[in-house]
């Protein structure tokens, strides 16, 4: 997170996970083959690969050079609850860098990739593609400042549900801090469709310590609510409700056979990436970060 | 402890003020950002009084600089502690300066202007020196500094109040300015010591428009002298006056039919209808028909009123008007301080031939100044005893030897004598007047004329021709000159020479006076001199060389203008006649008779016929509109009026002990300073308290 621009954090991370991996049993899963065939008249000359022309002085049709077995998309929460952070950046920062990541490295890896961010409603919508401009242009997306009043987890996957008729994975990463009753419906939609979902659950560790000390005005930074509150009073009672909370999002993963992974923003994008590949060659389940609740 | 101010206590309820603030700012400060309050319900802090209030030092220091303040506004001051607090007691010069002119006779104004004086007394708290100045025309010290300093400090109010009950307000004009600067002379006098720096002018008077104040255009004041205006109004507002005109302000044709008179209203007057008519001094019956005058408020109106033809009146009376002081004006009879000259000539010869001829019409009686020439003749062989002194003598034909005596004693005395040598007589009678044996002089004609030349235009006699436009004396022949040796005069001075080589007007000094010698007949005969447009102006440059014009040219006076007594023969016994009947023994000549105190006619008895003058109230004393302290903040004077707090108030004895306690005392500044410094430690305390607030607040704010 030291590294002002996204891009390049991306860049650091997938470069770093990149150079481990050829080390790893797990590299490969969307290797692709690229063919070349001889021109024959009726082929669309847009196809005609020139630079082998120039070279051989022959016509050659590129075929399936950008086609992909993959296709991901990932579903960003943009909400103001994202913009909290008591470490030195906020959710939403780490929520972009993680996107961010990813895409790189599906990209790198030849997939197709696509976006779609939101707060109570959908922000911005680029269809998964394998191109370098559209990484660009998912990287531009993931910068916009969080904005909102609310967040609505259910109308993005919705959205989704009408937007991709492919089968591919989706990737939704937000902090899940909203009503979950419907979730469990369009997830279980979503799944039945043939995606492949994984949540991240992304939030600060005060958010899951709570560790205040003096009474004090809390503002809602989403709604601007605020609360007369007395920490040592209340602890206790947050922690409750908030582990209920994390439990029912667990359960409903684990009722859809889904990966839903709780990251505290205080984790390296590296190890995560690595407990997800790890996770997703053991099956969909419900993990968590090492330094993440329950301690 | 005493408050003189105690509703100003209630200033330190504000302490409320900080109490609740503290308390306020408890619940309300800080706001902690959080992503989600979903699983948060309200638990507000526990309320019990220690922990509401934080900064209790702040707290108290906040509530003592109010409490501080508001006890310093309320003048606190220690009852029992008469001995004042070192370097709090200024001792203060004081000069009062009071009134007495004649607008202060308007109903009601005296008796207040006395009443101020007297407050002023009362408010004796600090003062060092005091003097009490009364003023009109001019300043007169009625309790000097040194009177008020050698009397017991609890008989000094009864010193004063014993000069007081002689005054009263006169008829003379305000003169704001020399009081202004006489009292400003009294306070840096130094008696004793070094005069205070805290020094003040209390100015008590109607302070009416027509003060004058021209003076103080020059006037620096001095650091720590500051004049209070002490105004003082009439019961009545408004005030009329009347005004005789003269001199430019009367044309030749109103004074042959009447006496024109200016009369004032002033622009708060109540009253537009007056009416003026004669009286005489020994009844106040009217004398003729009075006449009726309109004149609006603000504006003033000039008619002439005519001469009754009834003798004995000397005074035009405006009626109508409240304010009396103003309302009368005394005229002289006719024709008034006409200037008297000898001539000495052929008394039979009233022909246009003689030179008297020719000065009665160059300065007549009615002219300006009226001219009276008493003839002598010129071969009388005994005069009188009794001989008036005249300044100018004409003498136009050779005079007898008793004559030629007086002329030459007059002349010693400081008169001045023209002499017409035209004849070789007259040039002979010259030279026993100017004691010069066998002084001869011969005609020399010539054809077509003398001219003048070389004329002296340096000389008073020919100064009024020195311009180059009046300096053609070309056109003005002489025909039959006489040629006198100027070197057979001792101490001669030829003026103009004749363009034949004698000398055309010589001047001879004789003891205090001097004889100018005309060397040629003023006939038309013999020269055109009479007939040119030099003659008049010759014979008034010597009239106004020999002193013979009056120095009052004005026929009226104002009361404090001095009356210029006509010379007269050593020895001779005159008497003035004041406007009260009484008569006094009246100055030698040439001394002015200063104490016209009363407005009113004064008459000269003694040698010759009795003069006159009439002596009134100046005309600006009539307006009385209070707005010359405008006038003096624009001259600069460092004025501090009178707030009308201060003038509706007088406050009790009791009162007034307490305002000089608190005054001595001063403890309102320890009061304030001490607040002062509270509010440095308050600063300093509330930095450190913010400073560390905002790192408890760093700790909890992501």
């Amino acid at each position: 997170m030291k590294i002002r621009h996204l891009e390049w954090r991306a860049r650091s991370v997938v470069e770093g996970f990149w150079a481990g991996l050829h080390r790893s049993p797990y590299h490969g899963f969307s290797a692709e083959f690229t063919e070349y065939r001889a021109y024959t008249p009726g082929d669309d000359l847009r196809h005609v690969d020139w630079r082998v022309f120039g070279r051989s002085d022959r016509h050659v049709i590129r075929k399936f050079e950008e086609e992909t077995n993959l296709r991901c998309l990932l579903l960003v929460d943009q909400s103001r609850s994202m913009a909290y952070g008591s470490t030195g950046h906020t959710k939403a920062d780490y929520a972009a860098t993680l996107a961010a990541t990813l895409a790189r490295f599906l990209h790198q890896q030849g997939d197709a990739v696509g976006l779609l961010s939101f707060d109570q409603r959908v922000r911005d919508y680029l269809p998964p593609r394998h191109r370098a401009s559209h990484l660009r242009q998912i990287t531009l997306a993931l910068e916009k400042p969080a904005g909102g009043t609310a967040t609505d987890l259910v109308s993005p996957l919705r959205r989704v549900g009408e937007l991709v008729r492919q089968r591919g994975r989706v990737v939704m990463i937000s902090d899940f801090l909203a009503p979950l009753e419907a979730l469990d419906r369009v997830l279980g939609q979503l799944v039945a469709a043939g995606q492949e979902v994984t949540l991240f659950r992304v939030l600060d560790p005060r958010e899951i310590a709570f560790d205040f000390k003096t009474a004090t005005l809390f503002e809602d930074v989403e709604t601007g609510r605020t609360l007369h509150i007395d920490p040592d009073a209340v602890r206790q009672e947050y922690l409750d409700r908030f582990r209920a909370h994390a439990e029912a999002l667990n359960g409903l993963a684990r009722r859809l056979g889904i990966a839903c992974h709780t990251v505290p923003t205080t984790q390296p994008l590296e190890t995560l990436l690595l407990d997800v590949l790890r996770a997703r060659s053991s099956g969909p389940a419900c993990h968590r970060s090492a330094s993440a609740i329950g301690r | 402890m005493t408050f003189l101010t105690p509703l100003f206590l209630l200033g330190t309820l504000a302490v409320a003020g900080p109490i609740l603030f503290h308390l306020v700012r408890q619940a309300t400060r800080d706001r902690v950002p959080f992503s989600s309050l979903e699983f948060l319900r309200a638990a507000p802090p526990r309320l019990d009084r220690r922990s509401r209030v934080e900064h209790w030092l702040l707290l108290l220091l906040r509530c003592a600089a109010i409490v501080l303040l508001g006890l310093g506004f309320a003048r606190p001051f220690l009852k029992g502690v008469t001995n004042a607090l070192p370097g709090t007691v200024e001792a203060r010069r004081v000069v009062v300066l009071l009134d007495t002119s004649a607008s202060l006779q308007r109903p009601g104004v005296w008796d207040r202007a006395l009443e101020r004086v007297r407050h002023h007394l009362r408010n004796q708290a600090g003062i060092q020196d005091l003097a009490l100045v009364t003023f009109d025309r001019t300043p007169r010290v009625v309790v000097p500094f040194t009177d008020w300093r050698n009397a017991p400090p609890d008989t000094r109010t009864a010193l004063v109040e014993q000069r007081l009950v002689g005054l009263a307000p006169g008829w003379g004009d305000t003169r704001l300015d020399t009081a202004l600067q006489a009292g400003l002379d009294l306070l840096g006098e130094s008696v004793g010591g070094p005069p205070p720096v805290d020094r003040e002018l209390i100015v008590v008077s109607d302070l009416q428009e027509g003060s004058r104040t021209e003076s103080l255009q020059t006037t620096e004041w001095p650091k720590g002298v500051r004049v209070v205006l002490d105004g003082v109004q009439s019961d009545r507002p408004g005030n009329a006056g009347i005004e005789l005109l003269t001199g430019d302000d009367a044309t030749p044709e109103a004074s042959s039919n009447g006496v024109r008179v200016r009369i004032v209203n002033s622009p708060d007057a109540t009253a537009d209808r007056f009416e003026i008519a004669w009286q005489s001094g020994t009844s106040t019956t009217r004398v003729g028909t009075p006449m009726a005058v309109q004149v609006t408020p603000g504006q003033s109106r000039v008619v002439s009123l005519p001469r009754p033809t009834a003798p004995g009146a000397d005074r035009i009376v405006l009626g109508g008007d409240a304010a009396g002081f103003d309302n009368t004006v005394f005229v002289t009879a006719r024709p008034t301080n006409a200037v008297a000259l000898r001539y000495v000539g052929v008394a039979t010869d009233r022909t246009s031939r003689a030179p008297l001829y020719f000065l009665e019409r160059a300065l007549p009686e009615r002219g300006t100044p009226p001219v009276v020439w008493m003839q002598q003749s010129a071969d009388a062989t005994a005069l009188g005893g009794f001989q008036t002194f005249w300044k100018l003598t004409v003498v136009a034909a050779p005079p007898s030897p008793a004559v030629t005596d007086s002329i030459r004693s007059q002349v010693d005395q400081g008169a001045t004598a023209l002499v017409l040598a035209n004849t070789p007589e007259a040039v002979n009678r010259l030279g026993a007047l100017l004691g010069i044996a066998d002084l001869t002089g011969t005609a020399e004609a010539q054809p077509g004329g003398s001219l003048l030349v070389d004329i002296d235009f340096r000389h008073p006699l020919f100064a009024p021709f020195a311009d180059p436009r009046f300096s053609d004396f070309s056109r003005m022949r002489i025909w039959k000159p006489m040629r006198i040796d100027p070197a057979r005069i001792p101490g001669a001075k030829v003026l103009a020479r004749l363009d034949s080589g004698g000398p055309g007007l010589l001047e001879v000094p004789m003891g205090r006076g001097r004889v100018v010698i005309v060397p040629w007949g003023w006939s038309p005969a013999d020269s055109q001199w009479v007939l040119s447009t030099k003659f008049v102006p010759f014979l008034m440059a010597l009239l106004d060389a020999s002193g013979a014009l009056p120095s009052d040219r004005a026929s009226t006076l104002a009361v404090g203008d001095p009356l210029p007594m006509p010379s007269s023969a050593e020895g001779s016994a005159r008497e003035l006649e004041l406007p009260s009947g009484n008569r006094v023994p009246a100055p030698t000549s040439g001394a002015n008779f200063t104490a016209t105190t009363t407005p009113g006619i004064h008459r000269l008895f003694g040698e010759g016929p009795v003069r006159e003058w009439a002596v009134n109230v100046a005309p600006s004393e009539s307006r009385t509109a209070a707005t010359v302290s405008g006038v003096l903040d624009a001259l600069g004077v460092p004025l501090r009026e009178r707030s009308a707090a201060e003038v509706s108030q007088t406050p009790t004895p009791a009162v007034q002990a307490a305002v000089e306690t608190e005054g001595r005392q001063k403890l309102w500044r320890w009061f304030l300073a001490a607040t002062l410094l509270i509010l440095v430690v308050e600063t300093l305390a509330a930095g450190w308290a913010a400073r560390r607030s905002k790192r408890t607040r760093e700790g909890q704010t992501p």
